[in-house]
């Protein structure tokens, strides 16, 4: 292998605004993973970058517009959402850090899939999903999502290894399987058009997905048909371009 | 000397009048105090021979704790490298061993 002399994730920036000693995440963190990504995307953006560092964890207005939201914030993020959406600011970019914590019970990702949707409605202009697990399309929804003119939302799936009860090694690998099994689709919605940024040609059956977690311990055969049904419908949709 | 215990340990305990309107945190979580705080148990180690330099484990690096050295190998930062294992487990060439700090 020594005549390859360069590998793709040696083009991304060296220089780290994500610092290790600014956070107190646990041990495999999908948050901390997306969050430092979404970092190296704004390395062009100096002008923003240079106050803007982790320093206080979540719901920060930071220079240039940029908010950074927990999901965990309960409902405060429809109410983030709309005020965005009223200031009507040249540029501002809202991203959502999604880690399936804040419903009552657990539940896959297809029977909510409503924050995207919700955003659309509400005129943003770019709208997004992204998940650590795919670095490079998530740097580059961010920075177009920075680019477009108008609002812009991504909203990232954020694996939690505590939570979602997984070693914490497998945390790249579950959020792998989560796009791979349609569960979580990854697509950009430009002024209200859907599009599919990754398209697995074999998708993967959802019980693979929900096996390796705990929090779906008690999904049994008549739940899972139920998702993989759900999950089915949702995607033949998204390929057609409709939600 | 338990007398000495005793008042140093008064002198740290919080009443609930110390405590903020609301239990708010004025200060955010960091892992700055902590520095070369207790290692992890398991630490990734890199074998040369195998790793192609490619940077799949800096990429993934959930705490920024693989960073790039001259010779162009990549190492961890120890002080801040939790042990997650991610970087172990997305290594294509398996250059990556998980190993008890000696």
């Amino acid at each position: 292998m020594d005549k390859f002399g360069l590998y793709v994730p040696q083009l991304l920036p060296f220089r780290e605004h994500f610092l290790p000693q600014a956070h107190r995440a646990c041990l495999g963190c999908g948050v901390a993973l997306g969050m430092r990504q979404a970092y190296k995307a704004m390395e062009e953006h100096r002008d923003w970058m240079d106050n803007a560092r982790w320093e206080i964890p979540f719901s920060i207005p930071f220079p240039g517009n940029l908010v950074t939201e927990g999901k965990g914030a309960g409902e405060e993020i429809r109410p983030a959402l709309l005020s965005i959406a009223k200031q009507d600011r040249s540029v501002s970019l809202l991203l959502c850090f999604d880690n399936e914590a804040v419903e009552g019970k657990p539940t896959p990702a297809v029977f909510k899939k409503t924050f995207p949707a919700a955003a659309v409605a509400r005129g943003f202009h770019y709208v997004a999903t992204a998940c650590p697990s795919y670095p490079f399309d998530l740097i580059d929804k961010v920075k177009r999502g920075m680019e477009c003119e108008g609002n812009s939302y991504v909203h990232i799936l954020s694996p939690c290894p505590v939570g979602w009860g997984f070693e914490s090694e497998l945390a790249v690998t579950i959020g792998r399987l989560a796009v791979e099994s349609a569960l979580f689709p990854l697509y950009e919605a430009v002024t209200g058009s859907y599009r599919l940024t990754i398209d697995h040609p074999a998708i993967r059956p959802v019980d693979q997905y929900l096996a390796v977690q705990k929090r779906f311990k008690h999904f049994k055969g008549k739940e899972i048909r139920d998702v993989q049904a759900a999950t089915d419908t949702t995607y033949a949709k998204l390929r057609q371009g409709k939600v | 000397m338990v007398k000495k215990a005793q008042a140093t340990a008064t002198a740290e305990k919080q009443f609930w009048k110390d405590i903020k309107v609301g239990c708010i945190l004025l200060e955010e979580g960091k892992a700055k105090p902590f520095e070369r705080g207790d290692k992890p148990l398991l630490v990734p180690q890199w074998d040369k021979q195998m790793c192609v330099r490619c940077g799949l484990c800096y990429l993934f690096c959930p705490d920024a704790a693989i960073r790039r050295g001259a010779d162009g190998y990549y190492e961890a930062d120890l002080d801040y490298c939790k042990g997650c294992g991610i970087c172990h487990k997305e290594c294509w060439f398996g250059a990556i061993s998980m190993t008890e700090e000696g």
